[in-house]
């Protein structure tokens, strides 16, 4: 049986500021995977569910799309039986946008 | 006067600008990046130039490129509009250093206000109570604590050369303070060059409350009155009214009382100031808690994003007055011998962005129709067809309103948001309808928790469908 496996979508476009896991890697629900630069707001994409990192399809500096797959968790069985099809951002905290105002 | 204004900026600044600047009869250059040619406000000016690739490092924040701009047209001056280089002293220096003028206080304010405990430092000697804070911490750990200590949790960790609400980070207790310094230290390295970071008191929900400051360089400090701008999202303003609604008068609804307390305050800031000499347009930031307590925040050494609800309530051109006051013109003959607040101006500020997670949203503007009328201003650097590209803010548009009352302004403002038509990306409008709506900001009891409450409030159907909790981006404490 395959475990359930969730794919990393960027919510917007923009580029990739920073990639904090690598394939292989166990994360736990909640954590911070990626974070997305955008219109002067960082965007930090979690993890949906606690699983183990199969890949991760970007660098930092890339340009992505919105809706593009960034990277994709394999949830775990015993952890996480019902995996969403995407990771929405959740519990994530974008940083304030440019000086204006 | 000058001759030609070089508008190192875009959007909605560089056109609300370059409208001015046309009313005073000054030839204008427009710059534009890569993204924005063919911008609607590029043909509103004489000259529009290129200024280089999308990236604002490589543009809008490119002092080179810019300082270039300004020798090959042969402008006179150059005005920063809001954000980007408007609070680097360094560039103002090397503007003037061209034999231009930088249209803003001298570069010797810039560098005193734009510095956050420096700022702080100076209302202090000024008499104003100011919020407690601590010095630029130097890395070292248990000199943070004892500061946190001194201070009281919770606190703000802040980048010194910080503005606008960003790269803030919210400490609840000590385990908090190291990672909150780390990562407020990096971010204020990369959003405004400068590595210094220091603690504030993080006040619960206060009132935000800004005083309009407009100097001459002859020694003449007026305040233009004040502006309440509690209403925020993510620690940055999203509705800004003038004037501030009466906090304790809210029974009968209307909340439009004026609040003589802040008048006084205003004319003392505005003399404390005349005092030191401040020779341009700046905005005075303070904290007003539930006690009533007023605490100096910051000062703005520039003009702000919410400078239009004063100009419908006093009926002054702020723009034409900061110009002109660079220019050398005296405040005698900028401002008429007595201004008066005239009636209830709020502006709402759209942005891109989802109004449930609080996401930007770029794409291309499909439909683009904003609000007209009586007592309605948009302020916008968007038309149909352009894109919201990933390089900028979000800022798609300001509506300000102008209403007999605060109730009269508040309907007009709610038709105007109604009326507006945006296909192509998703934007703030049902947030600030919400909080039109809500009891709290009707009532004018306003804090900065007012967003966050709302959003929060799972049993109101804030937003169509209503909220989930925990959804999407957190807007975290307010300051």
């Amino acid at each position: 049986m395959t475990p359930p496996r969730t794919d990393v979508r960027s919510p917007v476009a923009g580029a990739v500021w920073d990639v904090r896991v690598h394939v292989g890697q166990a994360v736990a629900q909640g954590e911070v995977l990626l974070v997305v630069e955008t219109m002067k707001v960082e965007v930090p994409l979690v993890a949906a569910a606690s699983g183990t990192v199969r890949r991760v399809l970007v660098v930092r500096g890339d340009l992505v799309e919105e809706g593009q797959v960034l990277a994709v968790v394999a949830g775990s069985l015993l952890l996480q039986p019902a995996a969403p099809s995407a990771a929405a951002p959740d519990g994530g905290g974008v940083r304030p946008p440019m000086p204006a105002g | 006067m000058f001759q030609k204004v070089l508008v190192a900026n875009r959007g909605a600044v560089a056109a609300r600008v370059i409208r001015t600047l046309r009313s005073l009869g000054v030839r204008s250059v427009a710059v534009y990046s890569d993204a924005d040619a063919g911008a609607p406000y590029l043909a509103e000016a004489d000259t529009a130039i290129p200024i280089g690739p999308a990236p604002a490092r490589a543009s809008y924040l490119n002092p080179e490129i810019l300082l270039d701009a300004v020798r090959r047209t042969g402008a006179d001056a150059l005005h920063p509009g809001y954000g980007f280089l408007a609070e680097s002293s360094g560039f103002a220096w090397r503007v003037q250093d061209l034999g231009a003028r930088f249209i803003g206080p001298s570069p010797r304010w810039i560098e005193l206000m734009a510095h956050k405990v420096r700022a702080r430092e100076v209302a202090a000697a000024l008499g104003l109570p100011t919020v407690r804070g601590s010095g630029v911490l130097s890395g070292d750990v248990g000199e943070m604590r004892a500061a946190a200590a001194s201070i009281g949790f919770p606190v703000m960790v802040k980048p010194a050369a910080g503005g606008g609400g960003l790269g803030m980070h919210v400490a609840r207790c000590e385990r908090d303070l190291v990672d909150a310094m780390a990562s407020a230290s990096s971010l204020a390295y990369r959003l405004f060059g400068n590595w210094d970071v220091y603690l504030e008191q993080l006040l619960p929900h206060p009132r935000h409350v800004e005083f309009q400051i407009l100097g001459d360089r002859f020694g003449a400090v007026r305040s233009l009155f004040e502006r309440d701008c509690s209403v925020q999202r993510r620690h940055q303003k999203i509705i800004g009214e003038s004037p501030a609604p009466a906090a304790a008068s809210a029974s009968d609804g209307s909340g439009d009382r004026h609040w003589p307390a802040l008048a006084e305050l205003a004319v003392r800031i505005a003399s404390a100031l005349a005092r030191l000499g401040y020779d341009n347009i700046g905005t005075v930031e303070t904290l007003i808690d539930a006690d009533g307590t007023v605490r100096f925040l910051e000062m703005n050494p520039r003009l702000q994003v919410e400078h239009a609800v004063t100009e419908a309530v006093t009926g002054v051109d702020l723009v034409a007055a900061q110009i002109r006051s660079a220019a050398g013109d005296d405040l005698g003959s900028i401002l008429p011998r007595s201004v008066a607040v005239r009636g209830h101006a709020i502006e709402a500020r759209v942005y891109a962005e989802d109004p449930e997670t609080l996401i930007p949203s770029c794409g291309t503007l499909t439909t683009f129709r904003p609000p007209s009328g009586p007592g309605v201003r948009v302020e916008t650097g968007y038309a149909e067809g352009r894109e919201l590209t990933p390089y900028y803010d979000s800022l798609l548009a300001k509506v300000v309103v102008h209403g007999a009352d605060r109730a009269d302004a508040i309907g007009r403002l709610r038709d105007a948001l109604a009326g507006f038509a945006v296909a192509g990306v998703r934007t703030n409008l049902p947030l600030l309808l919400a909080v039109l709506r809500s009891e709290r900001f009707r009532a004018g009891r306003l804090d900065t928790g007012l967003v966050s409450e709302l959003r929060a409030a799972e049993a109101v159907p804030v937003l169509g469908g209503g909220l989930r909790r925990g959804d999407g981006v957190s807007d975290g404490p307010s300051p």
